[in-house]
């Protein structure tokens, strides 16, 4: 069993052309400081219902998937690019980014090749800076709806 | 040193993939100028879609002359 702690987020606001550890490796990735919650990947299911008469009970099939919506927590990192980049996805108009969490083994939690790696691509939206009172500190949300299933690889060499 | 049958074994090594610089062009593929750079054998597949090879730098800005020494 194994904690989170040392994972590291990096973004790219570009999609891969194609949903493949390949495709993703090729993008130009820039590390996300100062993160405190990372996004929850995966996709969620509808059923349908399909009902009995003679029964009464009502049995379901599986349906369709979709990427679940998810938000991401950071404290402020002043003139980091990663932050810019992903403020920067969450306003612009069409949201487009991707998402490689690292658990990375090298100086400083670096990625390292052979490293576990984590890939997700989807929209992101909804930048929400931190509501300021005398017990909150300066940070911001940002939401991702996951619009692809999550690719586990490994850092490549 | 070492095994000298073993420097008689041909070189059968596969050579390595090289990887290509792409920039997009294709708003719907995310913020116009992002680069990729996919192995060379990939390349079609970001073509298509609207990445287009990285131009490099031409002499002319690398070679530009810097008028405040004149």
């Amino acid at each position: 069993m194994s904690n989170f702690i040392g994972q590291t987020i990096f973004v790219e606001e570009a999609h891969p052309s194609a949903n493949t550890s390949t495709a993703f490796e090729a993008l130009t990735w820039v590390k996300v400081n100062g993160v405190i919650t990372l996004p929850q990947l995966g996709v969620t299911h509808s059923m349908i219902d399909v009902p009995d008469l003679q029964t009464g009970f009502t049995s379901a099939v599986k349906g369709a998937g979709q990427g679940v919506d998810t938000t991401a927590t950071f404290r402020e990192v002043a003139s980091d690019a990663g932050q810019g980049d992903i403020k920067d996805a969450a306003n612009s108009q069409a949201g487009i980014l991707s998402i490689k969490i690292v658990d990375g083994s090298g100086a400083a939690n670096a990625p390292v090749a052979g490293d576990p790696v984590i890939y997700a691509q989807g929209i992101a939206h909804s930048h929400q800076p931190n509501q300021g009172d005398n017990a909150a500190y300066e940070g911001f949300t940002i939401g991702f709806r996951q619009n692809a299933p999550t690719i586990v690889a490994t850092e490549p060499a | 040193m070492g095994n000298p049958d073993l420097r008689k074994l041909p070189d059968n090594r596969v050579k390595k993939d090289a990887r290509v610089s792409l920039t997009n062009t294709n708003k719907a593929n995310g913020a116009i100028g992002a680069i990729a750079t996919p192995l060379e054998s990939d390349s079609a597949q970001w073509l298509a879609i609207g990445w287009t090879r990285t131009l490099p730098e031409t002499t002319e800005t690398l070679t530009q002359k810097d008028d405040t020494h004149e």
